[in-house]
């Protein structure tokens, strides 16, 4: 009996992991929108800041460089106890400013909102803590543009992506959606062409190839099904409409999956021809944790994330989201990715206790180390379509570092995965703030002072191409 | 279009290896399945499995129609007693007899010209197949102890007798160690290596010589399967099914199924009487030689019914 489940899970299992491999090895042809449209749609980022102070500079930077005209965007300055705002208001010159608001979502009261004087598309609100969903929620209210795009202030978006969101949004179905994130600290370069340079720690190779996997992979089967769960707080688009007819964000531990249930949600109740879509080609950079701790600190919020939106919404599965999503959701993430954690974990000891099963054990995990190089490969291959070069010496870095992760990093996920099981029903809400170093690693034609003045960049060894 | 023949490998690549490995998993899909890994204790013991059957010359004193299967379990020297091998009121541990009573009582059948068959002999004396000598005696040890190699086999030696041994295989000791009377001990794999000359070893369980919380011997308490998954360990380990002796003698039917299932030839139990052609080979009673066991009382066990 035990025999029989083992192989009927792990032949499900199969076939996902197959899915993801397919879906985007087919259907991923290249950059789509290597056309710039002459008519730009108006958008309006939010940066949510709380304690930002490290990193911050970053963002804005990215931000002065977009190739886009018709947006403006939100630091919203969330009661930081640090010197976030003090750095805000001598990097941008900033002056207090009226701003019609829509009154329709709840939030913390709000100080002021103030207009950089330098860079006027840049607004700084300035308000009391009351966490990342409840700034959104205020920026949502000031927010002069229908598209929405939420950005983490640890993240720097790449010069196109603006652009690129705003060819994907002609399509009049799109709701919501999610770009591409890379992990920063793998690129380096000038910043309208950085390039993957993997002479980095381990800990970041594999984050790098995680959200190779996580994005090109997975997101990109799951937006085909329809099954897109979670839009990456560190890098969304919304349409701000959808935003208020589902009420805006909710405080919760994990604020990004759940609005994007809340938009599938909406999507099959309310508006079947709409849908969620991934664009790759929109990308950003994110700083990635540095240590073992702050990567677990960071992966046990997703899973407590995770779980806090399976109880919300497991229960209207089938009823009030589409198949395609209720099926990823319950047998991918909830049963393989969750429930196996735990069995997973002591196998081992069964095996090294009763002599049961290593042969069977060793037979699946030749076939999950054969997916796990396939995956990569794969990842790999749709990286480079869309036009990421990787050098001789990285490629060869990736094809002896590949084979070792899936036999090691690639555990972390299922320790990950039950102490964040374990901890959603000991503590909920705690969520530790993972620890941010603003080491900057793409370079700026110009860069910015911290009086505000672009100043002209001078790149030191890097080439510049 | 430069993608593809990249597309065409990967998935030419990824189909020709899945399909190799789920073919080697089918195809081997028990081994993988139903294989253990085999612990250092659970190897097999390497020993002589050769059936040894004699011809006796039965004209001068006639052949046997029962046979005494005299069942022992522990030998010591009484200069080795003390406290621990005696119960609470004193009495020396029932299963324990004196190694001077031992050299007596083998000395005994000896003189008399005793045969002590080899278990094969018994069987094909039970079987009708082979007529051995009016005096034979079958002599077992229960558990597999050390002493059975340590006092014990140098006597059987010396009168050249044959002996066999119900292991207890759960406890084969696999790091031999000095012997010590005050420890129950088990024999080890060069123990018995050493003594295969004389003994032939047999399953008394891996590890079901136990008792469950209600005091039901496990070989009756416990589920079929595992008593099959047990016992089968044992036989692997022994290397021989020729014969198996019931701990505590407790089985029901479910065993008797399990020893058929596992083609086991013969079974013991601690019934006393003297074994008899045409009885059961399932059901084979013994004669328990216990300390209080005098060379009076032994002569009448190898003597009536």
């Amino acid at each position: 009996m035990g025999l029989a489940i083992t192989i009927f899970m792990y032949v499900i299992f199969f076939i996902f992991q197959t899915l993801y491999i397919f879906v985007p090895l087919l259907s991923v042809k290249g950059n789509r929108y290597k056309q710039k449209l002459g008519f730009e749609q108006g958008m309006t980022i939010l940066i949510p800041a709380y304690n930002e102070e490290n990193i911050i500079k970053n963002c804005i930077q990215s931000i002065l460089h977009i190739d886009y005209r018709k947006y403006e965007a939100f630091i919203i300055n969330d009661g930081s106890s640090d010197n976030t705002m003090e750095l805000l208001k001598s990097l941008l010159k900033l002056e207090k400013v009226n701003k019609k608001k829509a009154n329709k979502l709840a939030h913390k009261q709000i100080t002021a909102v103030y207009q950089s004087a330098r860079f006027p598309q840049i607004f700084v609100i300035d308000k009391a803590n009351g966490g990342k969903a409840d700034s959104l929620n205020a920026g949502i209210e000031y927010a002069e543009y229908e598209n929405i795009v939420t950005l983490d202030a640890d993240s720097s978006l790449d010069v196109n992506s603006l652009q690129v969101i705003n060819s994907a949004f002609r399509d009049e179905n799109a709701i919501a959606g999610g770009g591409m994130v890379h992990i920063g600290q793998a690129f380096h370069g000038d910043y309208t062409n950085p390039k993957p340079k993997l002479s980095i720690r381990n800990l970041m190779k594999f984050q790098f190839i995680q959200y190779l996997a996580n994005f090109y992979l997975y997101k990109i089967t799951q937006a085909k099904f329809n099954a897109l769960a979670i839009i990456s707080g560190a890098f969304g688009i919304f349409k701000k409409s959808a935003l208020f007819e589902v009420g805006g964000y909710r405080i919760t531990v994990g604020e990004d999956m759940d609005i994007t249930m809340r938009i599938q949600k909406l999507i099959k109740t309310k508006y079947p021809e709409k849908k969620i879509l991934f664009i790759p080609e929109a990308v950003c950079f994110t700083e990635g944790p540095e240590s073992f701790r702050d990567l677990f600190k960071q992966r046990i919020r997703w899973q407590k994330a995770f779980i806090d939106c399976i109880i919300i919404y497991g229960p209207s599965l089938f009823t009030k989201f589409g198949i395609g999503m209720s099926l990823f959701l319950i047998v991918d993430a909830l049963i393989l990715g969750t429930l196996t954690a735990f069995p997973t974990l002591i196998i081992p000891f069964i095996i090294l206790f009763s002599g049961q099963g290593p042969y069977l054990a060793l037979m699946l995990f030749a076939f999950s180390f054969s997916l796990g190089i396939f995956q990569s490969l794969v990842a790999l291959t749709i990286t480079q379509r869309f036009g990421y070069k990787f050098s001789k010496r990285d490629r060869i870095r990736l094809g002896l570092f590949v084979p070792f992760e899936i036999v090691t990093y690639r555990f972390l996920g299922v320790i990950f995965n039950t102490f964040g099981t374990v901890g959603y029903f000991i503590n909920k809400h705690s969520w530790n703030k993972v620890k941010r170093h603003g080491t900057r690693h793409q370079t700026y034609r110009e860069d910015l002072s911290d009086e505000g003045k672009v100043v002209e960049f001078t790149p030191k060894k890097s080439k510049i191409g | 279009m430069m993608k593809r023949p990249a597309n065409f490998l990967l998935l030419t690549i990824f189909f020709v290896h899945f399909a190799i490995l789920v073919t080697y998993f089918i195809g081997n899909f028990d081994a993988i399945v139903h294989a253990k890994y085999v612990f250092a204790a659970e190897k097999p013991i390497q020993v002589e499995h050769q059936p040894q059957i004699r011809t006796f010359n039965l004209e001068d004193e006639g052949q046997a129609d029962m046979v005494p299967v005299l069942m022992y379990h522990r030998i010591i020297d009484e200069n080795d007693l003390t406290t621990v091998h005696f119960d609470e009121q004193g009495e020396l541990y029932g299963t324990i007899i004196t190694l001077n009573q031992f050299e007596e009582q083998m000395k005994y059948l000896h003189d008399e010209e005793y045969t002590a068959l080899t278990l094969h002999e018994f069987q094909a004396f039970m079987k009708e197949d082979l007529e051995v000598p009016k005096n034979s005696v079958l002599i077992t040890f229960d558990d597999g102890f050390k002493d059975n190699y340590v006092n014990a086999y140098p006597v059987l030696k010396e009168y050249g007798f044959h002996a066999t041994l119900f292991m207890i295989s759960g406890r084969i000791d696999r790091d031999p160690r000095d012997y010590d009377p005050l420890d129950a001990q088990f024999l080890s794999v060069a123990e018995i290596e050493a003594g295969a000359d004389v003994f032939q070893y047999m399953s008394h369980t891996h590890m079901f010589h136990e008792r469950d919380e209600n005091g039901e011997a496990y070989l009756v308490s416990k589920d079929k399967e595992s008593i099959l998954t047990d016992i089968e360990t044992s036989l692997y380990i022994l290397g021989d099914k020729t014969a198996f002796a019931y701990p505590f003698g407790e089985y029901d039917d479910d065993t008797l199924d399990v020893l058929k299932e596992l083609e086991i030839e013969m079974a013991f139990t601690i019934q006393d009487g003297m074994a008899k052609r045409g009885d059961s080979l399932f059901e084979i009673p013994r004669r328990g030689i216990y300390h209080a066991t005098t060379l009076e009382i032994f002569k009448n066990l190898i003597t009536y019914e």
